[in-house]
């Protein structure tokens, strides 16, 4: 990424993180509407909060 | 879990004036990654603390991570006396942030926000340069990899495709 495309000035820290961002998650993000894209979020949120109670019901048989 | 939209909704049904940041924001934004809680910058007018009191007073907040038993007071005082709250309440996890490194308060970051619809209702939300500047301003190490997609988002934002 050039320097121009940005308004901040290039930080070599964070241009060495960028090479592991998926960059096509974000084009798919980018065609979804916000209400799909938060709606997506309340799902993660949940399929997490449903992984945590098996871990915690794992645990408590353990 | 968070109930990212019965949040907000809660705060917009009350007039609070405030303007969404952190990894919600970033969503808004595009961003794929997972966020537990809702940050908001609030505005610190006695009537608006008095709206924020009402948003939530019927969810129990209370400080998060603090032992149970704490004396906390949910009231105007409260947030008068305080600035930044980590609070957990019945609808998940919210921060409320009077005052961010690099951005400010309420005011001055309301000229760098935008408004967002969603779950039928209209709020603010920081903007992608603001967000990547006050992520960027507050140096946490643990902001480096969500700081390094914003900035993919927003050349991908600058794409003409889109």
């Amino acid at each position: 990424m050039s320097n121009d495309e940005l308004p901040f000035p290039l930080d070599p820290v964070i241009e060495f993180y960028k090479k592991d961002v998926d960059r096509t998650l974000l084009v798919e993000n980018l065609r979804l509407s916000v209400e799909d894209r938060l709606q997506n979020l309340q799902g993660m949120a949940e399929a997490f909060e449903a992984l945590r109670r098996a871990g915690q019901e794992l645990r408590a048989r353990s | 879990m968070t109930d990212f939209g019965g949040l907000i909704r809660r705060l917009v049904e009350h007039h609070v004036e405030f303007i969404l940041i952190g990894g919600v924001a970033a969503t808004i934004h595009g961003s794929a990654r997972f966020t537990q809680d809702v940050d908001i910058v609030y505005g610190r007018t006695a009537e608006n603390l008095r709206r924020l009191v009402a948003a939530l007073a019927d969810s129990s907040p209370y400080l998060r991570g603090a032992p149970p038993g704490l004396p906390f007071r949910w009231d105007s005082e409260t947030l008068e006396r305080g600035l930044n709250f980590a609070l957990t309440c019945t609808l998940g996890q919210i921060d409320l942030l009077g005052e961010i490194t690099g951005g400010g308060g309420y005011t001055e970051l309301l000229p760098a926000s935008v408004t967002a619809r969603a779950w039928d209702v209209e709020f603010r939300v920081l903007d992608l340069p603001a967000l990547i500047r006050v992520k960027r301003a507050a140096g946490r190490p643990k902001d480096l990899e969500s700081i390094a997609e914003l900035e993919a988002l927003y050349a991908e934002r600058k794409r003409p495709r889109h």
